[in-house]
């Protein structure tokens, strides 16, 4: 052996400790599967923004050429009427937040937390505006409140005896109406749990010392609750800034733009090419105002735990007696019910029986037919898009239950610095909404050709997992939980590997779990459609976007009856899917 | 928002050096002569077409089409939104196609696209069009949307209702007027007017906040409710209203005015030869025939068609013609943004 070699292989023995050591820290010898997981969450994460990002520098928004130029900012920040959008998204997003939170926090409240008549009823009901997608939501509204003909205010002029012109769908307050509409589910399913495990003991005390039921609501109850209410208000402030469905089906029939609005135009220009460049621009400064609003909402997650509700103690909150506002309480619930969702389907229902776009007119009760339901079957696109939109919802599923176990396991129990960035990297997406992921793909696709991944079935699919990656994550950690660590342990003492403690113990126990996430995800994927309106090519159409298509192009008894059609469908998945998992945990 | 157009020169020079792209930025090419068998011969080994447009009745054209060259197995038509019909051509183009054989639309925006080499250049004249329908070496006129004014026949009745340009413009119909989102007819009568006297009318009439539809039948459906008692639109979409009941009606304004469309085959298409026989197809009296039936648009240009006769009979019509349309592309596309500007309220 030479003294080289000597040298060298000295060398390399002196080096051993300090590699070992770094790829120890980082986790990456002992955790080669949880480096592949942060590689891919990196992939469908951080890479399409990366494009994105790097696109809004480029003369033609695509990586293409050497060239770089901050002309689409430019163009984007001299433009006066850039700041008449941003205002009215900041106004849309804030407005329809706020109307969500309020309605929700009451809803939750006087659910949860009174003795309001029918709460059981009112508590079960809570699934039916969570099935509505809020495109539909949107077209049902615009049936009901169009200025002429809309249900609502053709029955107001006839009991008043005048228009009320003032009260125009097709505007910023129409659509705050309608998207904070849309937002009270979401805000009921994150507040209603709280309310119902609230440790009574602070209230108690306030009612001990005298405080009225208002004075314990507003300075105890309240208080408890702002972290959360917080929280939730900032990812539906998120949501808002691109949120894309309601601003394309009233705002654009008002003239009333968003930045949505405008970013799909940009993109969709029928006079010049669509202009990549901007719409980056556009994207990059939103994403990093979103983020900053993430940052914003994991703080105010952290600072939720802080402020426990819920202890260990057993305990039945109180219900506050609502006396004198009993009716009244019960009037609203029911009418909230009446708006968001028995109201706009009674008119989705009517305008599916006549023969053209109306309002609600006795004479036309002889013309009525189902003839638009017969026409809806008879069309191939349906059945096209209907067998799309179920692979996509499918694969999507399976997905996002393969993926959020990946990173639930990995987040609950994170080992080295590459562990701990499993949690933070499936978070964020929370903070990119649907259309600018969707655009992210975009840029993706077309700058990575070689995956040929454009106008197919994969690209909304592997959007939709992303999108809903989060929430998946949540829910499987929620179950993970729940789950005792011995018996994995049991069974690594007995000599079991990863894939055995997983096939013997985690799946069976899990699957109640799997089967929540496999329809949340479904039923997600088929009401999803700001992603797929911007993927989809001539060969890839979902139901959510022939819808849009059929509402587009005018076939408003087509649309209705498809938007009646699917509302059915995923209320029947929904109450199937409860079903099921309660059986489930029943055993 | 208004933006530059994305420069061309910029979009041509970073496209060439992208190897990658070979089917996109290659600039104007010369059309090779070739003849209407060469062109049937290759469409016989293609045996498929594919199209998306806004229109309705495009699926039962193509199988009229179908049935003149059964050797052509597969028909398939797509209908979108006319406003995404572009941006689908281009990003499929974009990702390496396969796109739609053909598209169609108004022949400067056309231009843009086969200026940035997104189609493929055809011999018309070899194929037998005739030399009125042939723009250039790209694009043949194909259809033809006259304007009509549409109104709802509970609402606007007797005297009320509008018949000329003018009329269009009373106050009366603030917030009960619409027409499609594109400059479209404003920018047909400007041949009459020219751009002056055109943009103040469009200013006048952006003054009452006109409601502008993605399409023209969503417009119609919007006057068939009530919602709009008054707007603009395409004849072909109002007939179909009108058929299903609904309480319209509609006519010729005191200057009526035609805009024709053109038609390219796609670069990105899988079907180049079909494209042509097809288009060609359409070119003739017999196909513009059967075309109009199914899509109730017509060419103006060709012999024996209803939006022939209704352009015939007119005494008072405008239009753009081919040279101008493709001359001025630019310039057009620029004053149609203007126009879509200010009905937007951006200008």
């Amino acid at each position: 052996m030479s003294s080289q070699t000597q040298f060298a292989g000295a060398l390399r023995e002196q080096r051993k400790p300090m590699h070992s050591f770094w790829f120890k820290r980082l986790g990456i010898v002992s955790n080669f599967w949880t480096l592949a997981l942060v590689l891919l969450l990196v992939c469908v994460t951080i890479v399409p923004i990366v494009f994105i990002f790097l696109g809004s520098f480029k003369p033609l928004g695509l990586l293409i050429g050497n060239e770089w130029t901050l002309k689409h900012y430019r163009q984007v920040w001299s433009d006066p009427f850039t700041y008449i959008l941003v205002r009215n998204t900041v106004i849309f997003a804030a407005g329809s937040t706020l109307i969500g939170i309020v309605i929700a926090l009451l809803l939750s409240w006087l659910i949860e937390r009174t003795d309001l008549p029918g709460r059981g009823v009112f508590r079960a009901a809570t699934i039916l505006p969570m099935v509505t997608p809020p495109l539909l939501l949107a077209i049902g509204w615009v049936l009901l409140m169009s200025p002429a003909v809309g249900f609502i205010p053709t029955f107001l002029a006839s009991v008043l005896g005048t228009r009320l012109d003032w009260l125009n769908l097709y505007s910023l307050g129409g659509m705050m109406f309608v998207m904070g509409l849309a937002y009270v589910p979401t805000g009921v399913l994150m507040f209603s749990p709280i309310m119902r495990n609230m440790d009574p003991a602070y209230e108690e005390a306030s009612r001990l010392s005298g405080a009225s039921a208002v004075e314990t609501v507003w300075r105890v109850s309240l208080p408890f609750l702002m972290p959360s209410i917080l929280s939730t208000a900032t990812l539906l402030f998120i949501v808002g800034m691109l949120a894309f469905d309601i601003p394309a089906i009233i705002g654009n029939a008002g003239q009333v733009f968003v930045m949505s609005t405008e970013v799909y135009r940009l993109l969709h220009g029928e006079l010049e090419l669509p202009n990549y460049g901007a719409a980056a621009a556009f994207n990059s400064i939103l994403f990093v105002v979103l983020m900053l609003f993430l940052v914003l909402y994991s703080r105010l997650v952290k600072n939720a735990r802080r402020f426990v509700t819920v202890s260990g103690r057993a305990y039945r909150p109180t219900r506050y007696r609502l006396g004198k506002w009993r009716t009244a309480s019960f009037l609203f619930v029911v009418g909230y019910f009446l708006l968001g969702v028995a109201l706009p389907f009674i008119a989705l229902i009517w305008v599916s029986l006549t023969p053209y776009l109306t309002g609600f007119n006795l004479d036309l009760l002889t013309t009525l037919s189902m003839g638009a339901y017969g026409e809806v079957l008879a069309d191939n696109r349906f059945w096209t898009a209907t067998g799309h939109a179920t692979v996509v919802g499918l694969f999507a599923a399976i997905g996002a239950i393969a993926l959020a176990l990946a990173v639930s396991r990995v987040s609950l129990n994170p080992r080295g610095l590459i562990g701990r960035l499993v949690a933070p990297l499936s978070m964020l997406p929370l903070g990119i909404p649907h259309l600018m992921m969707g655009i992210a793909l975009v840029f993706m696709m077309l700058n990575l050709r070689f995956l040929s991944l454009h106008n197919t079935l994969w690209i909304i699919a592997i959007g939709h997992i992303i999108a809903y990656l989060p929430i998946a994550s949540r829910m499987m950690q929620l179950g993970m939980i729940q789950l005792s660590g011995e018996l994995e342990e049991a069974a690594m003492t007995s000599g079991a590997n990863t894939w055995q403690r997983l096939r013997g113990i985690v799946i069976p126990l899990m699957m109640p779990t799997f089967i929540a996430i496999f329809i949340w995800m479904f039923v997600h994927s088929i009401r999803e459609f700001s992603i797929a309106v911007i993927l989809q090519g001539g060969g890839n159409e979902v139901l959510s976007t022939l819808l849009f298509d059929f509402w587009s192009n005018s076939f408003p008894g087509k649309a209705a009856a498809m938007s009646t059609m699917i509302t059915l469908a995923l209320l029947l998945l929904a109450i199937g899917s409860m079903w099921l998992t309660g059986r489930r945990r029943e055993k | 928002m208004q933006f530059d157009r994305i420069d061309r020169r910029t979009l041509l020079k970073g496209l060439g050096g992208a190897a990658a792209l070979t089917a996109f930025g290659a600039g104007a090419r010369q059309a090779q002569a070739e003849t209407l068998d060469e062109v049937i011969r290759g469409a016989e080994k293609e045996g498929a077409l594919f199209w998306y447009d806004s229109l309705g009745g495009g699926q039962e054209a193509l199988e009229e089409f179908q049935k003149e060259y059964p050797f052509i197995k597969k028909v398939e038509y797509v209908r979108v939104p006319g406003a995404q019909k572009v941006s689908r051509f281009v990003q499929e183009s974009l990702a390496g196609g396969p796109s739609g054989d053909i598209l169609n639309q108004a022949a400067p925006a056309n231009q843009t696209l086969i200026d940035q080499g997104l189609a493929i250049p055809v011999d018309w004249a070899g194929l037998g069009v005739s030399d009125k329908l042939i723009g250039n070496e790209y694009l043949i006129s194909t259809v033809s949307v006259v304007t009509v004014i549409i109104y709802n026949t509970n609402l606007v009745k007797g005297d009320d209702i509008p018949r000329t340009w003018q009329d269009m413009v009373d106050p009366k119909w603030a917030n009960r007027t619409g027409k499609y989102a594109r400059a479209a007819e404003m920018d047909a009568i400007s041949v009459a007017w020219g751009p002056e006297k055109t943009l103040e009318y469009v200013r006048e009439y952006a003054k009452l906040k006109p409601r502008l539809a993605e399409s023209t039948a969503a417009l119609n459906q919007a006057v068939g409710s009530g919602e709009l008692h008054v707007g603009f639109t395409a004849y072909d979409s109002a007939v179909r209203l009108k058929e299903s009941g609904a309480p319209i009606d509609f006519h010729s304004p005191d200057i009526a005015v035609v805009a024709s469309l053109y038609s390219l085959v796609s670069k990105a298409g899988a079907n180049p030869n079909a494209a042509k026989l097809f288009l060609a197809w359409m070119s003739t009296p017999k196909g513009a025939k059967a075309f109009e039936d199914h899509v109730l648009r017509g060419n103006a240009f060709v012999e024996g068609t209803h939006a022939n006769q209704i352009v015939s009979a007119a005494d008072n019509i405008v239009y753009r013609s081919p040279e101008d349309l493709i001359k001025n592309a630019e310039e057009i596309n620029a004053f149609d943004r203007n126009i879509e500007n200010i009905l937007q309220g951006r200008a």
